[in-house]
């Protein structure tokens, strides 16, 4: 296999490609996508707990855990979610590139 | 320099119906095509590497002869020859590093496009990300272990992660599958 013109070949296939033009190609190749869903991500800062709010699902990191805030999760220094969201504007948050 | 290629020689063995010895004679092999194959459209043979080419090319002709409903097999050898540039070697970790890079590549422009693979009919498959391989990176045969099926295992509905053979999926076989072909066994299923 000769890897180097393999991977020069993609290199100039990636500098020049549109995401526009791959997803042309693939449904050439028959692929047909779905659509994925907006998520509304908001930060929040709670009782010097700071975290996300996921579609009103309250989340924060424990020891590299993402734990959601619940009433069970007083118990272990946590707080407890507040009853409304946050009122700071949404950041509109498409899955990590 | 686009001059310093090599031609690589592999020896593939494809089980198959015994009728269908006579139209690949004549008119050479036909690439398999559609959704479920595994590396992409193209001829599949079982080759040398994890076991041995001709007893896995003899189990996979008896295990499809179930589902396609023929009686006798035979395995016919091939020799292909491509170019090393046209080769993508998925027993060897630069192979599994290109596919991977490419495979990382498509999902973040997809994802920029906020595309994803339909999770229940257009399932993900490793055998769109090598078509496309193919398309911009001149891919012709790609070698790689893999588990297969065969007759014991489809009946216990058995699925493993570790290979059981070897096989080679040539696309282009008129370019690239000498037609002298060989008839190396013929059987009873």
């Amino acid at each position: 296999m000769n890897t180097e013109k393999i991977k020069k070949r993609l290199e100039e296939y990636y500098r020049t490609a549109t995401p526009e033009q791959v997803v042309a190609e693939f449904e050439a190749l028959g692929v047909v996508f779905d659509e994925v869903p907006q998520i509304n991500m908001i930060e929040f800062s709670l009782g010097g707990t700071s975290g996300m709010v996921f579609n009103n699902d309250y989340k924060t990191w424990s020891d590299d855990f993402l734990v959601g805030l619940s009433e069970s999760t007083v118990g272990v220094g946590l707080p407890a979610p507040p009853k409304n969201p946050p009122t700071q504007p949404s950041t509109q948050f498409a899955m990590a590139a | 320099m686009e001059n310093d290629v090599k031609m690589i020689r592999f020896i593939g063995f494809h089980g198959t119906d015994e009728r269908n010895v006579e139209s690949i004679q004549q008119n050479n092999f036909q690439e398999s095509t559609g959704d479920s194959h595994w590396l992409g459209e193209a001829v599949y043979f079982f080759t040398s590497g994890v076991g041995d080419g001709v007893a896995h090319a003899r189990n996979w002709a008896k295990s499809d002869a179930y589902e396609r409903k023929y009686t006798r097999y035979a395995i016919i050898k091939a020799d292909i020859a491509v170019n090393d540039d046209a080769i993508l070697d998925l027993r060897l970790s630069d192979g599994l590093e290109l596919f991977n890079l490419h495979r990382s590549y498509i999902l973040t422009q997809l994802r920029r496009k906020k595309k994803e693979f339909r999770p229940n009919n257009e399932k993900y498959s490793d055998g769109k990300v090598i078509e496309h391989m193919k398309q911009v990176a001149g891919i012709e045969v790609v070698v790689g272990n893999q588990y297969v099926q065969f007759g014991i295992d489809r009946r216990e509905k058995i699925f493993s992660r570790v290979p059981n053979c070897t096989f080679l999926c040539v696309s282009n076989p008129k370019d690239n599958v000498n037609p002298a072909v060989t008839i190396v066994e013929r059987g009873n299923i």
